[in-house]
Parts: structure tokens; C-alpha cells; sequence
């Protein structure tokens, strides 16, 4: 499954970069996340609590940031697996600068799901994917001006 | 009077409708514990660690197995013996067929989702499924292969690593001379025509309950199985027991339609668990797991070119088709080889070459599925029919004719090889009648006429048609053992294993008639491995014809032994007595009998015997019903559909059937097999579809993704049949099983062309789904 999206920040590119690899931060705005510890060398465990459809469940992984040309392009790789099934996601993640001020942040991200979790919410999982994708950005903004 | 062609009410039904039937899951024994399966949920992936400590640990826990713990107690499933062909066949078509046996449980790999990994066994359902959660399996994926023609290819990953290539089983075919065909003809047509992935969905699903009683080394085993002997045989043979030591029922049965015709992992490892812990277990299959991991069927692909004349003669096809068979293929040739005997049915084609590739994927294996290859033929042949009649701007009955196998050419020989080895000649019926008969059914020449209104009016409906042959009735055998009793009540054990067939009504009626005894005074029993020594199953639309006859000649010859008993007591010429009603007497003087009763006792062993010399005491005959070949029934479906041009959806109208199954034994039944069958048909033709994404994950994993019809979507099929009686089995009956389903995809997709025509809409796959076909119309349109 491949979804992307496009999202504008007021902020400065840096202090979204900046946002967006700070552990206190991810933790409070990741779907479900109910732990987050970072292992190092831009590698962090992860556990989730996420409902897709009818398919419930906790998941637990790992994600690994890897900054290909800081500040400006970064990708995320995600596995984790629970009784639900497994999820693996790759997303591309580019920061562009905004003539006038803020930044934007282009994602493409393109998500494995396997098990439970395919057979029975692969129908709606797009639409949740788009939600949750939409719920992440707002969440970050908050947290950005509470942390301002 | 006879019993056999009225309709007699099905002595099933009151258990089944009246809730007193017993299914595997209403079975209990005493310390009965419950098994769950934990499956893969990769479908090619690497098994680096399975830890089940924690689940091991969890209270109400019996035990957690997987692969490693076999310790070499439990061989692989191989495929079915069963299915290999005859070596005529084999020295004709020359297949190669690669060795592809099954671990019970995987191993270090897996290679598709749903494939069992760890079983455990619990207190209860709810435990397991606790204790489910617990087990941690570290899964390292590998890169899946999903699509056929890709695992074709030369530089792809092997699946099975004792394969040379992902070709499990290859044929080729051919009669008379397609090449040159090809160039004295006038036309050519090219096609790709798919059927779909689909699963057989019986109502009931998968269930195994094992009790071993090791104070005399018996193994009792319930299972929802349409093959009981088969079962038996391989748990014996991989679990290394005394045959006789293995006692397999199949209970009642809430249908199987082929996908329980194939013995499966859990039939093994649910009766070595209850070995090896010396206790009742049981397992429920849930519904997600049937869709999941359930052998699955159909899924065809044939690239097919047809040569063809103005007049709407077709001269030759030519088939090169791809069965993707998913990990394993338990049935080798069987479903891929009886589409090629089947392919040209009705249709006198003297040129056609064919083969066949079965290829092994990441997906969950197939087996046969109600019609087990010939649905797909149809689709195919019948597709042909009406591409060429829409060519050559023809109405398709006039190339349905055209082309159809007079019934003056009858004996006739197709040139090819049926699956047992014999000869593929049909030898009764009438074909053209057949199309007449259901097209007078349907009043076609009025819905012509009408339809140029209706359409003008700016309605999309047209009508359909599809024809098939059907090879029923195959051996090698079906044995029935007929007993009088003591009370002067006839039992018939049969080998078969009835799953919705109405064994005990049809085949008691057989019975009867040679008695001249109420069906209501004859007992049959079937789907039990202790009645009788010989078995095989029921599928394949066989039932009637081999146990039928099995029953009709024991019957007979225990009735000709009870007249040579009655012959000694009452001191007259056997030829000169008469049976009915229970009663055996002189034809000259009625009043003069014995019962049945009588007869029993005084077949007893000792002094008091009556039965002639030269004959052993006991009121029992067996007699093993060996079919020369098969028998052949045909079919003529009707449809008349509605298309919504707006939605894309699909109104049926009106269904009509033809057909025949020889001597009809009871209309109400053999029309229930019709109707139903229909119905899966129109599944297949409408809403079915297994899919799986690249990654080998199914995504129709439940009935809200997979769909299939109600009664709200089923018409009630208006039918009419012809009765041309087989000359392979005394008592001329045919096979009627799988008939309904075999059409409908062929029937209605031609109806939804016709309905759309002039739009030149391309429907050469399945289902017709209302985003697929308002897509294809749109196109059409804008084409």
C-alpha cells in the first residue's frame, strides 16, 4: 500500500527537522505509542496499541531514522509485529523550504501489512493510514508551540 | 411398486432440520481438550526462532508442538496417491510431475499464510487462544512469489528446493491436426480467459475430534472429510498404525464440495496429539482460518487461439492455460487435466491441442472445487461460442448448433483419454435436443423478439447460454455390504461419505425396490471406515452412480440368496417365489410366506439352518461396484439478466436448466443438487474472489471481502431434465453432483455481452463485479 501526503509548517525547516527526530516529542504523537526508547544510531523500540477495523492489538518494533542529507531528506523504516500481524513501512521524507516562511514536508510512504490485520482491515486501512497520518502532523504542531 | 424415481422425503432431514444432528463441533468426550492452530503469517519467510515457553507455562495448557517435537514420529503428507493417473495416460500425455510433499507443521521456512506452525492443545478454545498470543515467532521475510507466470520464469526463486523449477506438473494434448486447420480456415481469435481464485465455503468448516483408546491400540477419529478411507490410510501410514487400528467417521457433514476431499495436516496431528497425550482432542477450525488456509480452487489462465469459419464452424483450439496451484497441489493433474478432457464438451472440434502448467506459488494450495476443472472449460469453450458468433455478427445458438455433436455421431469418440484411463466416448444423450428443450424453456425466440423493444426502450437485459459434458461416476470403486437383520429390518453400508447428498434416502430406495420393502424399512450407513473394507469418498459427482449401483447389485444378489432360503423352508422352486412387503411367497399362492424374520433366523449358523448347500450361512451380501469409465451427464443453463449501466450491476432474471443425469433416482433431490449448484455458480459468475496482494497476504480474508450470494441473490431455477441412461452401470444413472455449478460463469457473463451488445464489452475474467464491469463499460463506450 503506497499513500504520501504534503504538509505545511510555519516553523522553520530546522526546528521541524529538529521536531520530528526528538524522542519526547515522537512518543506523544505517534498513533497508539505507548513506549518509545531510543537505542542509538538513530534506532529507537517501539510499542503500540492500534485498532484497525475490527483488529486490535499490541504491536511492538523498531524504528530507525536515517538521515540521508540533514536537514532536507530523511527516511523512516518501521517493522513491528503483534498478535494483529505485522506491519513493515519505509517512508521517504523530504523538507523543502517555503519562499515566503515555514517549510514543508513531503512523505511517501509505502506500508507492508501482513496477517489478521491484512485479511480483515486491509479495506479500510487507507483511510485509517490517511487518518492517523493527518492526527501525526496535527499533534506535532501542538506539541511545537507547547514546547516553544 | 418402485421407489426409485419418486419423491421420497429425505429421511435426513429431520435430524438436521429439527437440531439433533451431530457435526464434529457438537461432539464432546469425557477430558476432551481443544486444539488451535498458530499460522504463518509470512508467505515465504524464514522461521528463525519460535519461542513458546511462555505459552507452555500458561495454566490449562496441555501442550505446545511444533515441527521440531516430531522427533521423526509424523512422515509428510505426500501428495495423493489417489490422483495419479493410469499409465496409459501417462504414455500419452507425457506429464512431468515434480515430488512436492507437505510438512505437517513447517519447518525452519514458511510458504504461505495460513501455513500451521505451532498447535496447541488446551483446556479450552479460549486458553489456546491466550496462550496463542504468548508464542513469539521471529519471521525473516523472503521475497514472495505470487503471480503464475512469474514463478514461470527462469531466474526465479524455486519454492520447494527439490524442484527444478516452480512447474510442479506439466501435459500436453492433442487430436486431429490444429496447424492446418488454422490455415483452411477463414477466421482467427485470440483470447486470455481467467477464472479466479475461489474457496468452496461449506457452511460447516474443518473439524477433527481424536480419542486413542491405548488399552488396544485403537484410534477413533471424527472428521468433517468427504474421503474417510483416504483419511485413514495416511494417518495410519504417517503415524505408522495397524489400519485396522484407525477407525475414521465423518459424522454429519455440512458440506465439503471437494475442498474436503483431500486429507489435510491437522487430520494427521490432531490424532498423534491425542496419542500422545492420551486424551480426547479436538479442533474447530474458525471461519477466517477456513478462508485462509482451506485448500482453495479453481484460479485458471488459458491463452487460447480458435480457428474458424464464416459459417460459424469452429475447426480448431488451440489452449496453453496456467493453474496456479498456490504451495502444494494434494490433487497433482486432477482439476488441470479434467479441464482439457472437458474443454470442448458438447462441441464436435476435431483439431484441439492443449496443456497445461500447474505452478507452485506463495499462496495457500488448491484442490477441486464442485466441477473440479470443468467449470473453468466451460467458461472457456462457451466464451469461444459466443466471440465467434459475435465475429461473425451470428446469434450464438446458431454456432452452438453449428458445432454441437449430432446424435447420430453417438457413440462418440473424442480422440482423447479420460483421467482413469479409459477412452473419452460419450455414449447417451442428445445434445441439440438438449439446447431445444432449454431454449423452449426460456421462450427465446419470444425474448428475441422482445428484447429489441425492451432495449430500444433504453434496457440493458440479454440472455446466455451455456452447455456442458460431465465425466461422472469415476472409479476405481464403491463397495455396499447388504444385511438382514434379525428384526427383519435391511441395512446397506456403503464405502461413500455423504456430506448433504441424501445417501440414506436415495440409496435405501435403491434397496427397497429389489426387496419390494418401504424405504422407511431399509437402514443406510455410510462415512464410516468400519462398515465396510473398501472405500473411497463422495465427490466428483459419483455417489449415485457408484454406490447406487453398488447397493443395486448387492441388494440383488442378498434378495436372490433370501428367495433360495425361502425356497428350503417352503419346499418350492426359488424361480417361483415372489418378495414384497417384507413377505416371501409363492407367486401361485400368496397366502403361503415367510417373513424377513424368518429368513434371518433360519440363515442363522446351526441345526436349524435353512440355507441351501453350496451357499455360507448369514443374510449379507457385498458387492463392489467397479464402473467400466465414466458416465457422462450434460447440462444446457439459461440466464436472462439485467445490466444497470449506471451501477454495473447484475440482475438475474430468470435461470433456466436442462439436464441430464440418467435414471433420475428422486426429482426433488436431483433438483436441490441442480439449484444449489446454481447458486455456487452464480457465485463464481458474480461475487467470488480470493485476493491476494503482493506479498501473498489474502486480503479477502472475511465474508464483508469476500462475498458470496444469499437467497436473496439466488432465482429459483425453473428446470426440465432429459433421461438418457448411461449404458456403463445396471441402473443407467449419471452424476448430477457438481452440474449447476458448472455453467453459470459462462451463462451469465454471455448474458451481461448480449444485454450490452453493440457495446463491445471484453469479459473474458471473473467475477463481474459492478466496479469491473461499469469500468469495462465506460471504456467500451469511449472506444
Amino acid at each position: 500500500m503506497n499513500i504520501n501526503g504534503k504538509e505545511k509548517f510555519e516553523d522553520p525547516l530546522e526546528k521541524v527537522w529538529d521536531s520530528l527526530h526528538d524522542p519526547e516529542i515522537l512518543k506523544n504523537i505517534i498513533p497508539g505509542c505507548e513506549e518509545l526508547n531510543y537505542q542509538g544510531d538513530g534506532e529507537y523500540e517501539v510499542i503500540m496499541k492500534l485498532g484497525v477495523a475490527a483488529v486490535k492489538g499490541e504491536y511492538t518494533g523498531k524504528v530507525k531514522l536515517d538521515d540521508i542529507e540533514k536537514p532536507y531528506h530523511y527516511i523512516l523504516t518501521a517493522q513491528g509485529s503483534g498478535s494483529p500481524g505485522h506491519v513493515d513501512v519505509e517512508m521517504d521524507c523530504k523538507l523543502n523550504e517555503l519562499e515566503d516562511e515555514g517549510c514543508e514536508l513531503v512523505w511517501d510512504c509505502q506500508a507492508d501489512v501482513g496477517g489478521k490485520i491484512a485479511g480483515v482491515g486491509s479495506r479500510v486501512l487507507g483511510g485509517i493510514a490517511k487518518y492517523m497520518a493527518g492526527k501525526f502532523f496535527k499533534d506535532m504542531k501542538s506539541q511545537m508551540k507547547a514546547k516553544a | 411398486m418402485t421407489f426409485t424415481g419418486k419423491n421420497i422425503k429425505r429421511k435426513e432431514d429431520y435430524r438436521l432440520l429439527s437440531g439433533n444432528s451431530q457435526f464434529v463441533a457438537d461432539m464432546q468426550e469425557p477430558g476432551m481438550a481443544e486444539a488451535l492452530f498458530v499460522r504463518s503469517e509470512h508467505a515465504h519467510a524464514k522461521l528463525n526462532k519460535i519461542d513458546i515457553s511462555k505459552a507452555e507455562n500458561m495454566g490449562g495448557v496441555y501442550s505446545v508442538i511444533i515441527a521440531e517435537h516430531f522427533n521423526g514420529e509424523v512422515d509428510q503428507l505426500p501428495p495423493h496417491s489417489e490422483f495419479t493417473l493410469p499409465q496409459n495416460l501417462i504414455d500419452e500425455i507425457n506429464p512431468i510431475i515434480q515430488p512436492c510433499p507437505e510438512d505437517i507443521l513447517a519447518k525452519d521456512r514458511v510458504i504461505y499464510v495460513g501455513q500451521p506452525i505451532a498447535i496447541i492443545v488446551a483446556d479450552n478454545r479460549y486458553i489456546a487462544e491466550d496462550a496463542a498470543e504468548l508464542i513469539e515467532i521471529e519471521y525473516e521475510s523472503l521475497p514472495s512469489i505470487t503471480d503464475p507466470y512469474k514463478a514461470m520464469e527462469q531466474d526465479v526463486d524455486i519454492i520447494h528446493e527439490q524442484m527444478s523449477s516452480n512447474i510442479q506438473a506439466q501435459f500436453d494434448l492433442s487430436t486431429g491436426n490444429y496447424d492446418q486447420a488454422l490455415k483452411d480456415s477463414d477466421n482467427v481469435l485470440k483470447e486470455r480467459i481467467k477464472t479466479p481464485r475461489v474457496a468452496a465455503n461449506p457452511i460447516e468448516t474443518r473439524g477433527i475430534l481424536s480419542t486413542y483408546d491405548s488399552r488396544n491400540g485403537k484410534l477413533q477419529v471424527w472428521s468433517s472429510t468427504q474421503v474417510t478411507f483416504m483419511v485413514r490410510k495416511y494417518i495410519s501410514k504417517l503415524l505408522g498404525l495397524v489400519e485396522h487400528n484407525v477407525r475414521v467417521v465423518a459424522p454429519d457433514v455440512g458440506g465439503g464440495f471437494g475442498s474436503k476431499c483431500a486429507v489435510y495436516p491437522e487430520e494427521i496431528i490432531i490424532p498423534y496429539l491425542s496419542m500422545k497425550l492420551d486424551r480426547p482432542v479436538r479442533w474447530i477450525e474458525d471461519r477466517m482460518e477456513h478462508l485462509l488456509s482451506t485448500r482453495q480452487s479453481r484460479d485458471q489462465t488459458h491463452d487460447v487461439k480458435v480457428s474458424y469459419n464464416n459459417d460459424g464452424t469452429i475447426t480448431g483450439i488451440q489452449d496453453y492455460f496456467v493453474l496456479d496451484n498456490g504451495a502444494y497441489n494434494p490433487l497433482v493433474l486432477t482439476c488441470s487435466y479434467n479441464t482439457a478432457a472437458h474443454l470442448r464438451g458438447v462441441y464436435d472440434i476435431p483439431n484441439f491441442v492443449i496443456g497445461g502448467n500447474c505452478v507452485v506459488t506463495n499462496k495457500a494450495p488448491t484442490i477441486a472445487y464442485r466441477g473440479a476443472g470443468r467449470p473453468e472449460a466451460v467458461f472457456v469453450m462457451d466464451r469461444i461460442i459466443h466471440l465467434v458468433a459475435t465475429s461473425l455478427e451470428l446469434d450464438p445458438v446458431e454456432v452452438m448448433m453449428k458445432n454441437m455433436i449430432k446424435p447420430e455421431q453417438l457413440p462418440y469418440d473424442s480422440g482423447l483419454i479420460y483421467r482413469d484411463g479409459e477412452k473419452v466416448i460419450y455414449d447417451s444423450g442428445d445434445y441439440p435436443d438438449g439446447l431445444k428443450q432449454a431454449l423452449e424453456l426460456a421462450n427465446y425466440d419470444k425474448f428475441r423478439k422482445e428484447q429489441k423493444k425492451v432495449k430500444s426502450d433504453g434496457s440493458y437485459v440479454g440472455i446466455g447460454i451455456s452447455s456442458y459434458v460431465e465425466g461422472t461416476g469415476i472409479g476405481p470403486h464403491e463397495g455396499a455390504i447388504v444385511r438382514l437383520d434379525s428384526s427383519g429390518h435391511v441395512m446397506a453400508f456403503v464405502g461413500s461419505a455423504p456430506h448433504g447428498q441424501s445417501h440414506e434416502t436415495t440409496l435405501s430406495q435403491i434397496c427397497a425396490d429389489e426387496f419390494g420393502l418401504d424405504p422407511e424399512k431399509v437402514t443406510v450407513k455410510a462415512g464410516d471406515t468400519d462398515l465396510i473394507p473398501y472405500g473411497v469418498g463422495t465427490f466428483a459427482s459419483r455417489g449415485a452412480v457408484t454406490a447406487g449401483n453398488a447397493v443395486h447389485v448387492a441388494s440383488k444378489k442378498l434378495q436372490e440368496k433370501l428367495l433360495a432360503i425361502a425356497g428350503e423352508i417352503l419346499e418350492i422352486s426359488p424361480s417361483d417365489l415372489e418378495m414384497n412387503d417384507g413377505k416371501v411367497f409363492p407367486r401361485a399362492m400368496q397366502n403361503k410366506y415367510v417373513t424377513l424374520e424368518d429368513l434371518a433366523l433360519a440363515a442363522k449358523p446351526g441345526p436349524k439352518c435353512k440355507v441351501p448347500e453350496g451357499m455360507e450361512p448369514g443374510v449379507e451380501a457385498t458387492h463392489y461396484f467397479v464402473p467400466p469409465t465414466v458416465t457422462y451427464s450434460s447440462g444446457y443453463h439459461v440466464a436472462i439478466v439485467e445490466v444497470d449501466e449506471e451501477t454495473g450491476f447484475v440482475d438475474i432474471l430468470k435461470y433456466y436448466v436442462v439436464h441430464d443425469a440418467g435414471k433420475v433416482l428422486n426429482p426433488k433431490i436431483v433438483d436441490g443438487q441442480i439449484q444449489g449448484g446454481v447458486a455456487q455458480g452464480i457465485g463464481a459468475a458474480l461475487y467470488e474472489e480470493l485476493v491476494y496482494d503482493d506479498n501473498g497476504q489474502l486480503l479477502t480474508g472475511t465474508y464483508m471481502d469476500y462475498l458470496i450470494p444469499t437467497a436473496m441473490e439466488i432465482p429459483d431455477v425453473e428446470m426440465d431434465h432429459q433421461e438418457f441412461l448411461s449404458t456403463r452401470n445396471p441402473m443407467g444413472v449419471k452424476g448430477v453432483g457438481e452440474g449447476g455449478t458448472i455453467s453459470p460463469p459462462a451463462a451469465i457473463t454471455n448474458a451481461v455481452c448480449d444485454a450490452l451488445n453493440p457495446l463491445d464489452i471484453k469479459l473474458n475474467d471473473l467475477p463481474i463485479s459492478p466496479s469491473k464491469l461499469r469500468q469495462r463499460i465506460k471504456v467500451a463506450k469511449t472506444s
